[in-house]
This record gives C-alpha cells, sequence and structure tokens, in this order.
C-alpha cells in the first residue's frame, strides 16, 4: 500500500496558558514525509512531538502554516472533509484513550461504524487483529480490566483497523512491558513493510532503531533530520 | 444509508451502557409526566362525564335528560322558583313533562361534612328505578316520603365511608325544620363504581328535601323534558310568560339549555385544569434544570469519546446525530413508561392525591371510581415533552465536544 506523502510549511502551534502567557508548542516547521517512510520524532518531555504529531494527523489546527496530505491542505478542509482524512490515517494515543464503556472489540472496530460497516464485518475484522496482537482471549473485557499494555495494544489494533495508510502513534511503547513493546516493534515493522507510512513519537531506542528517518525537536523546532537507510 | 443505521444503533447501545444516567433521566421524566397524564386524563374524564349527565354527548340515558333548566331570578341571581309555575310550563305546547328539584348544600356528621342533597318527586325516583340509571347504581332501595316519618336518604359512597353510615344506619338531625328535628335514615348507597357526581350526593325525595331545608311551595329549578325540536321555542315562551309568576315578590325566571351548559362546562372545568397546569409549568421548569444538570454525570468522560470518536474518523454531525438517537429513545421510553403508569395510576389508584384537585369533595384516596380518559393528545404531548426535555439537556454538550477539535476534547 502506498499513501500520500505528508508536508508541513512553516508550521506553527501557539496555545494560551493563563491569560497572558503564551506557549509556542510547534514553530517554524517544515518537514516533507513521502510515502511508504518510518519516521521517528525524538526529543525531551515538551520539545513538541506531541503536537506536531497532531498537527500532522489533523486532530488539531495549526496556529500558522500548512499541513498538506497528498493534495489536500487540511486548514482549508471542512470538518466532513477532516473526518474523512482521518480515515486514511490510524492514529495511537499515549494513553487512556479507549472508550471506558465499550469492550475491547468494540473499542477496535467502533471508527468503522462511521464509515457504515455493518455489526458481524466489523466484528470479524478486530477478531482478526486482535489475533494478531495475542489479545483474542480478551475480545469482550472492558478496558478496566486490561493492563496498561494490552490497553496500548488495543489502540494500536483500532489504528489499524481502518487499513490507514498512515500511521501515526505519540510514545507508544511508553507503558509498555519488554515483551509488549517488542510485540509492537514488530507491528509497526510489519505495517510499514506493507507500504505504510508510520510516524512515531518516541524516547525508546529500540522504536527509533527502526526507524528510517529521525526528526529531532527541541523547543517546538527541528534541530536534526537524519536519514538512515 | 448504512453508516445512519449503524451510528443509529451505537446511539440505541449507549443508553444500556450508561445505566445510572439513564436511569436517572427516566426517572426525571416519570417524575414530571405522570402526574401530568394522570391530571389530564381526569380533566377529560370529568369533561366527558359532564357532558353524558348534561345529556350533550350519547350516555346511557341521554334521552331521559332535560332539555331546559328554569329557576327564579333575582337581581340577575337564580333563586328558587314557585311550584306553580311547573303547572303553568306543563301546559306549554311542545312539553313532555316537568319535573321539580331541589338542591341544596347539607352540613353532616361530627366533622361537618359537606355534600349535596337532591331532591326528586317520588315518582321520578320510581320510574328511574324501572328505567335504569339510578336502579342500577343504588345498593339498598330508594327513598319514600312517609307522613310523620324519618327522613330517608341515599347516600354517596364516598359520603357513606366518610361518615361510617350503612343502609339502615341513622343521622343526627341535619336541619331543624319548622316542623321540628327530624333524625334521617339511610335506605340506599350508591355503589362504588357508579358516577363520581354521587360521591358526595344525598338523594331523597321531593318532599323530604323540601321539609329538611324548611323550604314549601319551592323548588331549586325545574326540570323541563320537550319535544324533539321544541326546547328553544318553549324557552322562548317560559322566559315571555312564566316570567311573571309570582310577580309580587319581584322574581323572575331563568332558563338555561343543555347548549348553556355546554358552554359554561369549560369555564367550571377550565378554572381546575388551569390551576393544574399552573403546577405542570413548575414542575416542567424545575425538570429541565434536573435533566441539566443529569446531563452534566460523566461530562469529561463524554468529552473525552467525543475525542476519540472524531480522532478516528467520525465527522461531527454523525457524533450528534449518536447522542440525538440515544436521547430520544431515553424520551420514547420515558413517555412510554409515564403512559403505563399514569394509566396504572388513574385505573388501580383511582386517581390518587391528584383526584381531589379535579373532583370538589374528594381526598386524596377516592373510594369512588373516578372517570378518567387517557386521550391522544396528552399522550403525543407526552412524547414531544418527554424528548424535547432529554435532548436539550444534552444535546448542546454533546455539540460543544463535537465542535472542538479532538486534541482539545481528549485533552
Amino acid at each position: 500500500m502506498t499513501g500520500a506523502p505528508l508536508a508541513t510549511s512553516t508550521l506553527e502551534r501557539r496555545y494560551r496558558a493563563g491569560s497572558s502567557h503564551e506557549i509556542v508548542a510547534v514553530r517554524d516547521v517544515s518537514l516533507e514525509i513521502s510515502s511508504g517512510s518510518f519516521v521517528a520524532l525524538v526529543g525531551a518531555s515538551g520539545s513538541g512531538k506531541s503536537t506536531l504529531l497532531a498537527l500532522l494527523g489533523a486532530l488539531d489546527r495549526p496556529t500558522s502554516g500548512t499541513v498538506r496530505f497528498g493534495d489536500q491542505e487540511l486548514s482549508g478542509c471542512s470538518d466532513v472533509e477532516l473526518a474523512r482524512l482521518r480515515r486514511r490515517m490510524g492514529f495511537v494515543f499515549q494513553s487512556e484513550s479507549l472508550i471506558p464503556r465499550l469492550s475491547v472489540w468494540e473499542n477496535v472496530s467502533y471508527p468503522l461504524v462511521a464509515q457504515g460497516v455493518g455489526g458481524p464485518r466489523r466484528r470479524q475484522l478486530a477478531e482478526s487483529l486482535l489475533d494478531r496482537l495475542g489479545l483474542a482471549s480478551r475480545f469482550g473485557a472492558l478496558p478496566e480490566e486490561l493492563s496498561g499494555g494490552e490497553q496500548q495494544r488495543v489502540a494500536v489494533a483500532r489504528a489499524l483497523v481502518g487499513s490507514p495508510e498512515v500511521l501515526l502513534a505519540d510514545e507508544p511503547t511508553s507503558h509498555l512491558d519488554v515483551e509488549s513493546a517488542e510485540r509492537t516493534y514488530e507491528l509497526f515493522r510489519e505495517v510499514h513493510s506493507q507500504g505504510t507510512t508510520v510516524l512515531v513519537a518516541t524516547h525508546d531506542p529500540a522504536l527509533v532503531g527502526s526507524a528510517t528517518r529521525v526528526v529531532s525537536l527541541e523547543a517546538g523546532r527541528v534541530v536534526d533530520d537524519r536519514t538512515d537507510a | 444509508m448504512s453508516a445512519f443505521i449503524e451510528i443509529a444503533r451505537t446511539g440505541c447501545t449507549a443508553i444500556g451502557r450508561h445505566p445510572i444516567r439513564s436511569t436517572v433521566t427516566i426517572a426525571a421524566v416519570l417524575s414530571v409526566l405522570v402526574p401530568y397524564l394522570v391530571g389530564m386524563g381526569l380533566a377529560e374524564g370529568v369533561r366527558q362525564e359532564a357532558l353524558v349527565a348534561i345529556g350533550s354527548v350519547d350516555g346511557p340515558d341521554a334521552t331521559a335528560l332535560p332539555d331546559l333548566y328554569v329557576s327564579g331570578s333575582r337581581f340577575g341571581r337564580r333563586v328558587p322558583i314557585r311550584l306553580a309555575a311547573a303547572e303553568q310550563i306543563s301546559s306549554f305546547e311542545g312539553v313532555v313533562r316537568v319535573v321539580p328539584r331541589i338542591v341544596g348544600r347539607v352540613t353532616l356528621g361530627a366533622k361537618d361534612i359537606e355534600a349535596i342533597l337532591v331532591g326528586l318527586p317520588q315518582e321520578e325516583l320510581a320510574e328511574a328505578v324501572d328505567g335504569t340509571k339510578i336502579g342500577r347504581v343504588i345498593d339498598g332501595e330508594l327513598p319514600t316520603s312517609e307522613p310523620g316519618g324519618a327522613p330517608q336518604l341515599v347516600l354517596g359512597s364516598a359520603l357513606a365511608g366518610e361518615l361510617g353510615q350503612q343502609i339502615g344506619g341513622v343521622i343526627p338531625p341535619i336541619l331543624r325544620s319548622s316542623r321540628g328535628e327530624k333524625t334521617p335514615r339511610i335506605v340506599g348507597i350508591f355503589r362504588t363504581d357508579s358516577s363520581m357526581w354521587q360521591s358526595r350526593v344525598v338523594l331523597t325525595t321531593f318532599e323530604t328535601a323540601a321539609e329538611l331545608f324548611d323550604q314549601q311551595g319551592l323548588a331549586t329549578d325545574l326540570l323541563v323534558h320537550c319535544r324533539a325540536g321544541q326546547p328553544a321555542e318553549v324557552s322562548s315562551r317560559i322566559v315571555r310568560e312564566v316570567g311573571g309568576v309570582g310577580d309580587e315578590t319581584g322574581i323572575g325566571c331563568e332558563v338555561i339549555s343543555r347548549s348553556d351548559l355546554e358552554s359554561l362546562l369549560p369555564v367550571g372545568l377550565g378554572h381546575r385544569e388551569g390551576v393544574f397546569n399552573l403546577v405542570f409549568v413548575v414542575a416542567f421548569a424545575v425538570a429541565i434544570l434536573a435533566i441539566l444538570v443529569i446531563s452534566g454525570f460523566g461530562l469529561s468522560e463524554r468529552r473525552r469519546t467525543i475525542g476519540i470518536l472524531k480522532a478516528t474518523g467520525w465527522q461531527t454531525d454523525q457524533v450528534l446525530l449518536r447522542g440525538l438517537v440515544e436521547h430520544l429513545l431515553l424520551g420514547l421510553i420515558g413517555a412510554t413508561a409515564s403512559i403505563l403508569l399514569a394509566f396504572v395510576w388513574l385505573k388501580w389508584f383511582n386517581g390518587f392525591w391528584i383526584a381531589g384537585v379535579f373532583v370538589s369533595g374528594l381526598g386524596t384516596s377516592p373510594e369512588i371510581a373516578v372517570p378518567f380518559v387517557l386521550a391522544p393528545v396528552p399522550a403525543l404531548l407526552a412524547v414531544l415533552i418527554a424528548c424535547l426535555l432529554v435532548t436539550i439537556g444534552s444535546v448542546f454538550s454533546t455539540w460543544r465536544a463535537a465542535v472542538t477539535s479532538p486534541a482539545e476534547a481528549m485533552r
């Protein structure tokens, strides 16, 4: 699978903190991410990795600058167009991103509801993904019954259920034990090998090692951009 | 279309996933709608019964009801009419028969319970026994007038209950007339399933009533039965010719037809209904506030959920549709449960507590079968109110979360 390339130009995102203080989370970021690449965003906490990922994933709007996904400029998109763009991406959040009152399989398959996929087909797709992630036995469990690692793997399954062109993950292994983290790396490599663009914000050296490109951020700016392979 | 159905399904299942929120919301709807439906059911039942009583709609004895009610009139107020007028009216073309009637208020028992005493000529009571309405609804026998004997009464069932009386019992003197004290004897009791109009009624003969009220030669009114199509003509003639009867006292006459009663009826009932509606408006306002508070339950969880939905490709309108289906369904469940509970309240609990608002003299726990009609309009209104109540409380907060960027909503 080959998806559309992602690109940003002089991207900036400011937040107001309190009545007078303003935080510039991302400043003057211009990046081009070709389709099928595996990019690791690295940097200290507060360097702007998560904000950049949210902007790339159309979960937030920039204060200035542009984000392009293929031919589409995200800031000019309507709500419906943004929703359709998000369906072409899969997002793994840092933590607590499951809907508490839905079972594991329902959480995994919920993105497909908005696309009109029927219950039996959703169940089938969720079952297959959960099986791949070693969670077949937790199929009907509620998120509160899962460990942190299991919850994160369910979140990964949900990000993958729509066969996305781009997978964005915000520190996906930060709450995982070694074995779970290992499974996640393997899964990301497998997804990447199938042509999916993978963008991961991470501190994890093992995951950085899997990336073909490493972008370093500091105080919201790109300070290093290295392609290893 | 398939997305619409799938989203609607998730809206339906969301009710079961939030059992406490759903239960509290339905309880708030019930607390407003059940009393409202009971009140409206009673108001309509009373109206229907009143219309049957005046013969405006077909009832079991519609043909036996009078066409005109003639009373005296002085200074624009209704006063008793002299019995001599009955003979004069009987001779008019188109008049079938004229029945004098005495209706007055009496106070009974140690608790001074107020009741309405109705006196009719004995032959009218006897005719009723052969025909019909009264005969079917009385346990015991009809009153008669025995010269020098104790006044004989038939009591309404609620009244008998309050007085602790049974057939054969006696009531302390209810009135002292110029002929001395009389101790009435109970010869019959209206059955509990009979018309609510008999709940606090005391029925007796015309002669007994005249004696008890010490008003000889007078009637409260004359019930005039006419041939079909002739009441208007008879009415005009009564006003023209009977107005002068007893003119040495300056008493004229007033004629009320069935159509006049029909037009007067809504005024009387409307007053009570209006008071009830006022109370309901207050309850409605409180319920809106309550549901707004309830909708705040788990608001942060809902906001986060909406953020996740949007991050995973749901559109704002799809999020709103999901919320709308969930809350409309909650409203429908609330309305349906309200209609069923209102029916139970009316049918098996006899309009407990609310019936007293609509029917004078009924306590909180009526001993008679109160009339009720659960009409379609209040039922549909209940559905509309329930859906409005529930959706107003939730759609705004859902919309606020849905139009926020997913990153913001999940923060």
